[in-house]
């Protein structure tokens, strides 16, 4: 106890606290804009499309992959060295799972959906941890009242949030939220040109489509059309009730792939403005280390749960046939 | 769903951007390293079936040699035994001429002896005999003729003789 309180440690101790307490008064951060949808960049589009941030970074976690892959696989080698010693080693460990999960078969022939799905998931997490994601964009008046608007300083063409808040006129005059309209209101709020890709849930439940589509496809090649008895069971009430939750329960899974890790990031997200908007320095570190794990943890719970999704389709269910033979037995 | 943000043509835009991204990592990555994890399994396999073939083709030559080496010694062996059992032979061989030649020599020696002592004894016979004569004469002075005398020489030589 005498160690843990001695003086160099009690000044380190005062240190940090002047520093956490001193950029809470001397650096306060605005807190940036936290909403579900993703924000689309003002004045780009291609086709008439919008285009929204996080199609952005998704784009710049393909890129971040392609990379990646092209110099890992560039000159293969029998004795293999650096990156393709890593991505080999990554692969290989993917296969010894995958077959741990869904035997042998299954692991080599659904291999490749779930190692894209973790890399493009990992890639796309952890590009959210890099500085300039979600603080690099375009300034713009707030469309809407809920939004938190800030005076800027502006540095020759740059501006920069401030965290003095503007008080929007309708909040002002006591919530009157509908004559606000689209027109935009005082103040300033940052579209981020990059914001973590899998913070949209367009890309999540993209994954999930696939996934659970690839997933019926599977099953009907198997094991045919009567892949679909699963879910249309007309032996009895029971296997017929039993059916229609089999149905709920593949939306379900759906719905559960794609809101688990839209959710756990998303948080990740939120925690990661929120705490520096608290306490500026050095609290937030952490929360970095943290979420380098979620968006690991993330990446490999879709891939594993992909894996075991499909492989599940692709086994016919035995007990389900044993008793249609007994049946036609009698 | 467009307070979640979920939107038709961002979500088609993704769905396709994962297939793309699907097909072209199964193109340009997962084919290649299974490939080359296969292709090196395999190439370690034999690596290792041949140092086992070596290894064992060694150990069959070493075998083989000891094999030389062990009858090589053993002839040696032999072949310095038998000398030793030739030489033991012509040992004993040698000893024994010698001991037949001394044995002759000795035989011969004393057969010499022998036939030297008879010769000279029947020497010795006629000179004492010649002697005794003379001496005989001159004591009884010719008293009785030659052959009486040497009748009597005779008988006393043969008294003699029969005493030796």
């Amino acid at each position: 106890m005498r160690r843990l309180l001695s003086g160099r440690n009690l000044a380190i101790l005062a240190i940090l606290l002047v520093i956490t307490i001193g950029g809470r008064i001397l650096f306060p951060i605005p807190l940036p804009t936290i909403q579900l949808p993703a924000e689309k960049i003002p004045g780009l589009s291609i086709f008439g499309f919008p285009i929204t941030n996080t199609l952005i970074a998704t784009l710049l976690a393909d890129v971040t992959i392609l990379v990646l892959v092209y110099f890992a696989t560039r000159k293969m080698e029998m004795v293999p060295r650096g990156l393709q010693n890593v991505v080999e080693w990554v692969i290989e460990w993917f296969m010894n799972l995958a077959k741990d999960l869904a035997g042998e078969v299954s692991a080599r022939k659904f291999l490749p959906i779930m190692m894209t799905i973790f890399l493009l998931v990992i890639v796309a997490n952890w590009w959210e941890l890099v500085p300039g994601f979600d603080s690099i964009g375009i300034l713009e008046h707030p469309h809407s009242p809920n939004m938190r608007a800030y005076e800027i300083d502006e540095v020759g063409p740059i501006g920069i949030l401030t965290p003095r808040l503007v008080q929007s006129d309708e909040q002002a005059s006591g919530g009157e939220h509908s004559s606000g309209g689209e027109e935009s209101g005082k103040g300033y709020v940052l579209v981020p040109f990059l914001r973590a890709a899998t913070t949209d849930l367009n890309l999540t439940l993209a994954l999930a489509l696939v996934v659970m589509f690839w997933v019926q496809v599977s099953g009907v090649r198997a094991l045919g059309l009567g892949y679909f008895k699963k879910f249309f069971d007309f032996r009895g009430v029971i296997p017929a009730i039993v059916g229609i939750l089999e149905l709920f329960s593949e939306v379900g899974k759906i719905i559960s792939l794609t809101f688990r890790l839209f959710g756990n990031i998303f948080a990740g997200q939120v925690l990661i403005f929120v705490i520096p908007f608290l306490i500026p320095f050095l609290v937030v570190l952490p929360f970095y280390g943290l979420e380098v794990f979620v968006g690991f943890m993330q990446a490999l719970v879709f891939a594993v749960l992909a894996m075991v999704f499909l492989g599940q389709a692709v086994v016919s269910h035995e007990g389900g046939h044993e008793e249609h033979k007994a049946e036609a037995g009698h | 769903m467009e307070k979640l943000g979920i939107n038709g043509n961002f979500l088609i835009a993704q769905i396709i951007n994962f297939l793309l991204l699907l097909f072209v990592l199964q193109r340009f990555l997962y084919k290649p390293v299974t490939k080359m994890l296969a292709a090196r399994t395999k190439r370690v396999q034999e690596s290792l079936a041949e140092a086992d073939r070596v290894r064992q083709e060694a150990a069959a030559a070493r075998a083989e040699y000891e094999r030389q080496l062990e009858a090589e010694r053993r002839r040696s062996f032999d072949a310095a035994q038998q000398a030793i059992q030739e030489g033991q032979k012509a040992r004993e061989a040698i000893i024994a001429q010698a001991q037949k030649d001394a044995e002759d020599i000795r035989v011969r020696a004393r057969d010499e002896a022998e036939r030297e002592r008879v010769q000279m004894l029947a020497q010795l016979r006629t000179q004492v005999a010649d002697l005794a004569i003379l001496a005989s004469e001159k004591i009884i002075s010719q008293a009785l003729d030659r052959d009486v005398q040497r009748r009597l020489v005779n008988d006393f030589l043969t008294k003699t003789e029969a005493l030796n």
